[in-house]
């Protein structure tokens, strides 16, 4: 009789995500912690799925598991997402995918290295896969097999960020402009910044900076409501846009947005304001249409003068660059997958190696045995000790070779040869008997 | 002790192209991790080359290795090593490496086919006081050096945010405040050594009888009067920015000048 590895788990993803379904659908998806919870549970009990994570945001809700007979696991989980949620099972498999074996790993690796995402190279997905995983692993969801994907995801993600700048550069309109006013006055903590105009797009501008630690604002408007409106969400202090000019030169950062037919801030303006800064750095950002700082102003020494057209060129360039440095980073998923089949191959030659080993230490403690009966207990700890030693150097050849022949795919023919020579088999049919 | 020195010397330019090239690839590649610890560590093992070699040479002659313009350079490219590991310890301006550590891999390559083929100086220079003249000298010098090479730096992303030119090298400096305050601060650091260097010199040439005034002098003067300049106006006129960055390379190019004006012409 000849040794079989007990049929592998395969691992599998099964889920819909910003590529392939629409938002109501995706919305219908989503799991909260409690329902996760739930459903892991229901999914595991009737053990079709070995391991698994759940992993549900906005964006995509996947379950990723450990399954002997994926096929089974796809109905399985399929109709009980669809018993639980608003969905039925023909819109997940219409709208949805199922993944198994490398692509599934090489899946689970290009989400983790945000090239899957929505917007590309926005790592806050791998802090949730984190999180996903670590709800799993907490409730003994996962194990052995999905324990050391998801590590390897984790190792490919850093990989990603650190080998490549996938993740730089601003591709929003308003953080574009908090990016250059970082490029033009380093830490914007402290700084004081002037919103000229109470519309969306400066607002949206404030909550950037304010993120960014800016906390003295100035907000200007023609008529004071909207003004204190904002200046009362920022912390700021609001004032009338006929003000401007006399306190223009206590901001470091101007945005401009207001929806004036005419010029409203002049070359005169800032070199008014200019006077007051004793030399230190104007950073204006015009972002209304048409515009509201004179193009002359980028002309002044110490300002630096931006238009939305400069922040789209801006947003444009890094989504290149971007797009560019995804080449490299699939390069990094490619390696990391092809590092996990090799792992993952390995592994049908593991219950030869076991047998081996339990076999051969079996002979030793016999021998043992049989030398150290009726002998003082030194004696008995020393040749334990040479055994165990003995035994490590004659299995770490065939051990070593036999791993290497599993990871370039010889493994069944290896656990073959490995049976016929070593007579593991029958080893084990006589202790077995 | 010669064959270690004459290892010391074939290895040094080596090192510090090993350092630039690590250096370079900070600046210019992703992996930002990778080859930061790697510049890390060449940039260590250059510096304790350096340091070795100049202690082996003072070891050998009995005498701080300061006095032929071989040792002169040699030491002031260990000094603006040592600057540039102070501003990349105390202002995180690692990625800068590569231009701030080119000007000493450069006068270290230099100074080594210099080393030993000069004549000694006049026993009238061999006073304590010259040494402390001579280091506080090349400090101010490496100071400058530092400074000038941050304000081209700032010259250049000011350049490229004017123009909007959104580049590789536009990503990786550090910003224009950052860099016009590290400029400031090291011209000003490098006015301070030079002034304590030139009253130090003055003191020693009156003591010892020693006088004239050569072009070399008259260019140190200038210099120091450019630096001096420039830090009153940023403080009192506020010139910052571009203005004074330009001021610091005109200095430093007074500086350049003064120095290619040769050594001291003082006669006993």
């Amino acid at each position: 009789m000849i040794l079989n590895a007990p049929s592998q788990p395969q691992v599998f993803v099964l889920g819909a995500n910003h590529l392939t379904a629409s938002v109501s659908l995706r919305d219908r998806l989503l799991l909260d912690e409690k329902s996760i919870q739930e459903f892991a549970e229901t999914l595991l009990k009737d053990g079709v799925v070995k391991e698994l994570s759940i992993l549900s945001t906005c964006n995509r809700s996947e379950i990723y598991g450990m399954a002997e007979d994926p096929k089974a696991a796809r109905t399985h989980i399929e109709n009980a997402w669809a018993a639980r949620r608003n969905v039925s099972e023909d819109e997940i498999r219409t709208h949805g995918y199922f993944l198994s074996e490398t692509e599934a790993i090489r899946h689970l690796f290009r989400v983790m290295g945000s090239l899957d995402s929505m917007v590309l190279g926005e790592m806050q997905i791998l802090g949730q896969v984190k999180d996903s995983y670590q709800l799993a692993s907490q409730n003994g969801w996962t194990d052995f097999y999905l324990n050391h994907i998801f590590q390897s995801g984790f190792h490919t993600g850093k990989r990603i960020h650190s080998e490549t700048t996938i993740h730089e550069g601003a591709v929003s309109i308003s953080y574009a402009a908090v990016e250059l006013a970082r490029k033009v006055l380093g830490d914007l903590r402290g700084r004081v910044v002037g919103v000229v105009g109470a519309g969306e797009m400066g607002e949206l501008a404030a909550q950037h900076l304010h993120k960014a630690g800016a906390r003295s604002f100035l907000f200007f408007n023609r008529s004071m409501g909207p003004a204190e409106r904002m200046a009362a969400a920022f912390g700021g202090e609001s004032r009338l846009l006929s003000e401007l000019q006399e306190h223009m030169g206590q901001c470091d950062i101007v945005i401009s947005a207001t929806g004036a037919p005419d010029i409203v801030i002049t070359r005169e303006h800032v070199q008014g304001a200019l006077r007051h800064r004793h030399g230190r750095p104007l950073f204006l950002v015009d972002i209304a249409a048409p515009r509201d700082i004179d193009p002359l102003v980028g002309e002044i020494e110490n300002t630096f003068l931006f238009t939305i057209d400069d922040l789209k060129n801006a947003v444009s360039g890094n989504l290149e660059l971007r797009r560019q440095e995804a080449h490299k980073a699939e390069a990094i998923v490619e390696e990391e997958a092809a590092r996990i089949e090799s792992w993952s191959r390995a592994l049908g030659v593991v219950p030869v190696l076991r047998t081996l080993r339990e076999k051969y230490q079996a002979i030793t403690d016999r021998e043992i045995e049989k030398w150290a009966a009726g002998q003082p207990p030194e004696l008995r700890t020393h040749l334990e000790s040479l055994g165990r030693g003995l035994l490590n150097k004659f299995l770490h050849a065939p051990t070593t070779r036999l791993k290497q022949l599993g990871e370039q795919g010889d493994g069944s023919r290896a656990s073959y040869y490995a049976d016929l020579l070593f007579a593991l088999a029958r080893e084990e049919k006589q202790h077995g008997d | 002790m010669e064959i270690f020195i004459a290892l010391l010397k074939g290895l040094l330019p080596v090192a510090y192209l090993i350092c630039l090239w690590f250096y370079g690839q900070l600046f210019f590649s992703a992996d930002e991790t990778k080859q930061s610890r790697w510049a890390k560590l060449s940039v260590a093992i250059a510096v304790c080359m350096h340091t070795a070699l100049l202690f082996s040479l003072a070891a050998q002659y009995h005498r701080c290795p300061l006095w032929t313009q071989g040792e002169a350079l040699l030491f002031l490219a260990w000094m603006l090593a040592i600057v540039h590991l102070l501003s990349e310890w105390s202002a995180d301006t690692r990625r800068l490496g590569f231009f701030t550590l080119g000007p000493a891999a450069f006068c270290a390559t230099v100074a080594l086919s210099f080393l030993g083929k000069e004549l000694m100086l006049d026993a009238q220079y061999r006073s304590s006081w010259f040494i402390f003249h001579i280091v506080a000298s090349l400090a101010a010098y490496a100071a400058f050096s530092l400074a000038a090479v941050l304000a081209a730096l700032y010259l250049t992303l000011h350049r490229k945010l004017k123009l909007k030119t959104f580049d590789l090298t536009f990503r990786k400096l550090p910003p224009l405040d950052k860099l016009d305050k590290l400029s400031a601060m090291w011209s000003f650091l490098g006015t301070l050594l030079m002034l304590a260097s030139t009253v130090i010199g003055v003191w020693w040439v009156r003591r010892d009888g020693l006088h004239g005034m050569s072009p070399r002098e008259i260019g140190i003067f200038v210099v120091l009067a450019i630096f001096l300049f420039t830090a009153a106006a940023r403080r009192t006129l506020g010139w910052r920015g571009r203005r004074h960055a330009i001021w610091i390379l005109a200095g430093f190019a007074a500086l350049v000048l003064a120095n290619l004006a040769g050594l001291h012409g003082f006669h006993f």
